[in-house]
């Protein structure tokens, strides 16, 4: 402490300290609406009744850094925008990274689409890295980097599981035409193995600028998160454009979390109050969120009341168009948690009715999938995945996104397409118009199945392929071999009916051919002032993930086999080396031996027993081991 | 015919035993070859040597003074006669830190390490100039080389007061002897001997007692205690930790800080260590214990602006321990495995404020701020809230960041030059040094900490190689791969130049060939393949090939005793 004192050998230079020091002057005076930091804070939970009685709760976190300071764009001063992220992105030079922990399966066909992509079950890694000389050292050390951060196991994100799929995972920020194609290469892993739980959500709660101590993040309860149908939990990093041209480009971080809870397994009935979700209750918006919301998508049609009462006279009922259904207007209740509408009450819906009625009736999306494996046995088998288009008069263009690993060898020529049960024998019919494949190569890369299909209105398209399985190395299996191998979600990414309306299909076929040349001016002309690129594929859906059983080997069979085969061969060795070395002599009890012949037949146990009998002896005959007594 | 037959046989058996037991013979190496463990082979006995040439480890650090003594100052007596000043001043010198050598055990009896000094004497004429302008040390020549240094001597003119001596930021510094009565050769000797022994003494013990015991805990300094480990890149992250954002949102200016007042100190410690600088807020900073709080006294009166209430909070010094809360405080960086540095500027929250420190004496800390060694530094800031938003402009960091470089000088190892210096010198001589100029380093200090760094870095790689060998010498079933070697040959290497280094006096050379030595040497030791083998231990060997070798090996060896008896039988009834 006493060195501290010591200050006079410090002598800044302060001639040029004359900036900046009006900013304390500007200040207002106590007012919660100011906020004096570059970087902006939304946190929003937008709580959505699902129609067979379960109830989607998504929280939002997005905080968004303006990157002004230096003509590369990094930066290393840290308020809102988490550290580690910020660190991690830059120092493997990611452009965009996308990294999704998912438990349970989506159900598109009773939820209808997630308000942010969800993904398969386990954990799914994406990224856009630049190229610079050193890219797959980088994401080699990005997926470490997140491995450290995250308590997950996405160091096993290695070359055997690593793609750079070529149509699908299109970049989702906003960049400039020139920044959009040339000089970044795409990265993707997913682990559907990996198990999701509180050891992930710790770090990632730690990430937020207000951690769960106030805010709707307060109500992140492990406990309740996790005792849930679905729960989802995401991060996603991406450049944001503030102006047209894109000078001033800003990073966004998106933390994510949707979970699917189910009242009706409780009460029977679809009633649900925070306190019963999370058990907690709201108190607080977080102080450092520039905008915090709460907002109850409302159902179109059904006797339900919320309490406390959104207000329609103070604009808190908007009614806005969401992305995923089919371009109705949707009602949604809005509080702001910064006019402290909610504070210290429990919100709460309830229904006036006794008892849920599952609706058969409620609307679907228009395009769902399954896969399943076909055939049995340890040998081969197949997979085959069912696409639904369900609009009465649309064609809707998808991207099939599959791999595969390589311990199931496809054939692609087993590959079939059938249209509501019909094989597809023209090419004019078949839907697949265009085909990426990789074939895999064993203990190095993946199968990757990549394909343009158009569905045909109101139609279920079917592929099918065949596959082998690989016998694997007894050291490959993994500690639990005989569970099996999960086979990650396909990937299914379409548009959104409202941009469909708005896009006709020759844009849409032109879109996708300028993924392979790289001639931005065509997409500039076409789209007019879109500079996006060709993110017109808003919506993945993810399928289920499969589990295959490999012929597993019996894991003591090596040291069996090794001891096993040395004694075999000690047998061998033993009575081998005994029979040359040793003379074998036949003995009679009449003791009539005739030398002559046991020692021109000694070598051969056959022979010792053909001259005694040739000798006529054949009685209680004594093959005695003689070891050199003749003399 | 029958015993030519009978000998036969034997001979066909005997040749048959012998062919079987040459195969295995020659089967044997093959076996151990091919199981064998790959071991790239390692230059075990140069490293021996090195770590058996470390206690007396040839290394010299010689420095070099070039004395420029005022000419004709005394009427008529022109000059003073210089011949043997420098022999004189050397051998003064040299005894005098012979002395304080036999009185430390450790060091008076190894002399592996030396710091030489030579002189060189000069004529100065234009010294009136400099008195003239009231001591302006910039005009005076100095070297920019490390380990050289200029002292200039000149008369005073005020007879009542003591010797002054003013020491530079730069390698120089100027002697003035007031009392003109003391202007011979006899007092400026011995001035000057006892100004640079005492400037370099301090030095000089740290370096020896590292090199000679450098693991031993007990015979820790304090300040080798704050130092961090030596590391070519530090990663120095300053967090402003809020304690409670819904009472008072917090901001700074820290890009602007940093590169005013700690870029200048950054660039120049670079030589030596790279820094990082990162910055990060951190909303809902919270203690893991209550502080204790107390009434504000009347003869407290330091800037506690909190008027709604009349007490304060305070942490005494057995708390300070568990200030930070390592669990909820993110202050681990993801990407980098250089050690960490941590600077935090704490605003706590509003039921806990206005914080304060005490020492033992329960006196507030006037600054606020406390060093935790080996770690990084905390400063207390209790601002105001009547806004509810508080920014820290550059102007109000300027003294947080003043203690922050403080303690970063501590923790990086430059030591304090005056506190040493001035305690040693006698009581006729006063001693000044000039403030650094934004740097907030001298040259002084950055030569010394530049030799210190590579006596340990030196030593350090002797001994980290020394660890190596040990370690590959006692798990024999380690697999040593060739970049091992290679890091190991080349960390040598780095070494061996090093010392070539230090002996031509390029300090700064030595210092980026000690740097690579010990950079090496430790990616060498912590490389990951530098493991046990797990999977594959002599037990399993053993198991597994005991089912192949017993079963053949009995029935060899009995036939051979056998062979043996029955040559023995013959050779008896032969004789």
């Amino acid at each position: 402490m006493k060195r501290l004192e010591r200050k006079e050998w410090m002598d800044f230079d302060d001639n040029n300290n004359n900036n900046n020091n009006n900013n304390k002057s500007t200040l207002p005076h106590y007012n919660y609406n100011y906020y004096p930091y570059d970087e902006k804070f939304k946190e929003t939970l937008i709580i959505k009744p699902l129609s067979d009685g379960k109830l989607l709760t998504h929280f939002q976190f997005s905080v968004k850094l303006l990157k002004k300071n230096n003509k590369e764009g990094s930066f290393k001063h840290y308020n809102y925008f988490p550290r580690a992220i910020g660190q991690i992105v830059q120092s493997y030079n990611a452009r965009e990274l996308h990294l999704t922990f998912t438990q349970g399966k989506w159900n598109y066909e009773d939820w209808g689409y997630p308000i942010v992509p969800s993904a398969g079950t386990g954990v799914e890694l994406w990224a856009w890295l630049r190229k610079d000389g050193k890219l797959d050292k980088n994401w080699k050390s990005l997926t470490n980097a997140l491995a450290g951060l995250f308590c997950a196991s996405l160091n096993f994100i290695d070359d055997t599981i690593t793609v750079q799929p070529k149509l699908s995972f299109k970049p989702e920020g906003s960049y400039n035409a020139s920044e959009l194609f040339d000089n970044a290469e795409l990265r993707s892993g997913s682990l559907p193995h990996e198990n999701v739980c509180t050891e992930n959500l710790t770090p990632w709660i730690k990430l937020l600028p207000c951690k769960s101590r106030s805010g709707i993040a307060s109500l992140l309860n492990g406990h309740k998160l996790y005792d849930s149908n679905f729960h989802s939990m995401s991060i996603h990093v991406r450049p944001f454009c503030e102006d047209p041209e894109c000078i001033n480009q800003q990073l966004e971080i998106l933390q994510t979390v949707s979970t699917v809870v189910d009242p009706v397994r409780v009460s029977g009935k679809r009633d649900w109050s925070l306190s019963q979700v999370f058990g907690r209750q709201l108190s607080n918006a977080c102080p450092l969120a520039e905008e915090s919301n709460l907002e109850i998508i409302l159902p179109e049609n059904g006797d339900y009341k919320i309490n406390p009462e959104a207000n329609p006279d103070n604009n808190n009922i908007v009614t806005r168009r969401t992305p995923d259904v089919s371009g109705n207007n949707e009602k949604i209740a809005v509080y702001d948690l910064k006019k402290a509408q909610l504070v210290n009450s429990d919100l709460s819906m309830t229904w006036n009715e006794d008892q849920f009625d599952y609706d058969l009736n409620h609307t679907k999306p228009l395009v769902f999938a399954h896969r399943y494996f076909t055939g049995y046995g340890q040998e081969r088998g197949g997979i085959k995945v069912n696409i639904f288009n369900k609009s009465p008069n649309i064609s809707i263009p998808i991207i099939y996104y599959d791999v595969i690993p390589w311990y199931l060898k496809l054939y692609l020529y087993t590959l079939k397409v059938q249209i509501n049960d019909q094989d597809v024998n023209s090419d004019t019919d078949n839907p697949i118009k265009e085909l990426y494949y990789q074939p895999a190569v064993d203990r190095f890369r993946p199968n990757v199945i990549e394909a343009k299909i158009i569905l045909s209105p109101n139609s279920l398209t079917t592929l099918s392929i065949n596959f082998d399985k690989v016998f694997l190395k007894y050291t490959e299996h993994p500690p639990d071999a005989n569970r099996g191998f999960d086979i990650g979600s396909a990937v299914i990414s379409t548009i959104s009916l409202n941009n469909l309306n708005d896009l006709n299909l020759t844009t849409f076929r032109d879109c996708l051919s300028l993924n392979n040349n790289n001639n931005n001016n065509n997409l500039e002309k076409e789209e007019g002032g879109i500079r996006i690129g060709c993110l017109h594929f808003p919506i993945r859906i993810y399928t289920e993930t499969l589990l295959v059983s490999l012929p597993t080997p019996d894991f003591s069979m090596p040291y069996n086999v090794i001891t096993l085969t040395c004694t075999v061969i000690a047998l061998f060795f033993g009575s081998m080396f005994n029979l040359m070395t040793r003379n074998f002599v036949a003995l009679s009890d009449n003791n009539s031996v005739n030398n002559d012949s046991v020692d021109n037949n000694s070598v051969d146990n056959n022979s010792v027993k053909d001259s005694v009998n040739n000798n006529g002896v054949n009685n209680n005959i004594v093959v005695e081991e003689k070891i050199d007594k003749i003399e | 015919m029958k015993k030519f037959q009978s000998n036969n046989h034997e001979k066909i058996r005997r040749l048959i035993m012998l062919s079987i037991w040459v195969i295995i013979l020659i089967g044997l190496p093959l076996w151990w070859k091919t199981t064998e463990i790959y071991r790239a082979q390692l230059p075990f006995a140069e490293i021996e040597e090195w770590s058996k040439k470390r206690e007396k480890l040839d290394i010299k650090f010689s420095t070099h003074f070039s004395l420029f003594i005022a000419t004709n100052v005394l009427e008529g007596n022109n000059n003073l006669d210089f011949k043997n000043l420098d022999v004189r001043l050397k051998e003064s010198i040299t005894s005098k830190y012979n002395f304080i050598y036999s009185k430390h055990d450790v060091i008076n009896t190894s002399k592996s390490i030396q710091f030489p000094v030579k002189f060189k004497i000069k004529e100065w004429n234009e010294w009136k100039d400099v008195l003239k302008e009231d001591f302006n040390l910039g005009q005076l020549n100095f070297t920019s080389k490390n380990g050289k240094y200029a002292f200039y001597i000149l008369p005073g003119n005020n007879e009542n007061q003591k010797t002054k001596v003013l020491v530079g930021n730069q390698r120089q510094a100027i002697v003035q002897i007031e009392q003109i009565e003391h202007w011979n050769i006899d007092f400026i000797e011995k001035t000057i001997s006892n100004i640079i022994f005492n400037l370099f003494l301090p030095e000089q013990i740290a370096t020896k007692k590292f090199i000679l015991e450098p693991s031993t805990e007990a015979n820790v300094e304090l300040d080798s205690m704050r130092t961090m480990k030596y590391s070519p890149m530090y990663q120095v992250t300053f967090s402003l930790m809020n304690g409670d954002p819904s009472s008072l949102l917090v901001n700074w200016d820290i890009d602007q800080t940093v590169n005013k007042y700690l870029k200048p100190f950054v660039d120049k410690i670079s030589v030596i260590s790279n820094l990082i600088v990162e910055s990060q807020i951190q909303h809902y900073a919270r203690l893991t214990f209550e502080p204790q709080q107390k009434k504000i006294t009347e003869n407290i009166n330091y800037n506690i602006n909190n008027n709604d209430n009349d007490k304060y909070f305070y942490l005494t010094p057995d708390l300070l321990p568990h200030f930070i809360n390592a669990a909820e405080w993110k202050l681990a960086s993801a990407v980098s495995s250089y050690p960490t540095l941590n600077f935090i500027l704490y605003v706590p929250s509003l039921e806990q404020s206005p914080l304060y420190i005490q020492d033992s004496k329960e006196n507030i800390i006037k600054n606020n701020a406390f060093l935790i060694p080996r770690w990084g530094g905390v400063v207390i800031n209790n601002p105001d809230r009547s806004t509810g938003i508080h920014n820290f402009t550059s102007e109000e960091l300027k003294s947080v960041m003043s203690i922050f470089i403080m303690q970063l000088r501590g923790l990086l190892g430059v030591q304090d030059f005056w506190v040493e210096a001035g305690s040693g010198l006698d009581s006729s001589i006063t001693i000044e040094f000039t403030s650094p100029q934004n740097t907030a380093i001298t040259m002084w200090e950055l030569d010394s900490l530049v030799r210190r760094r590579i006596a340990e870095n030196i030593v350090a790689t002797i001994l980290t190689l020394k660890s190596l060998s040990q370690l590959v010498a006692e798990i024999p079933n380690m697999v040593v791969l060739d970049h091992i070697q290679t890091e190991v040959l080349l960390a040598l290497d780095s070494l061996k130049k090093s010392c070539t280094s230090l002996q031509e006096e390029q300090y700064e050379i030595a210092l980026q060939h000690a740097k690579k030595a010990i950079e090496r040497a430790e990616s060498a030791f912590f490389d990951p393949t530098m493991v046990s083998m797990l999977y594959f231990p002599d037990e399993h060997k053993y198991a597994i090939y005991m089912p192949l070798f017993v079963p053949i090996s009995v029935p060899l060896i009995v036939a051979l005793l056998r062979e043996i008896k029955e040559f023995r039988e013959n050779k008896k009834k032969k004789n």
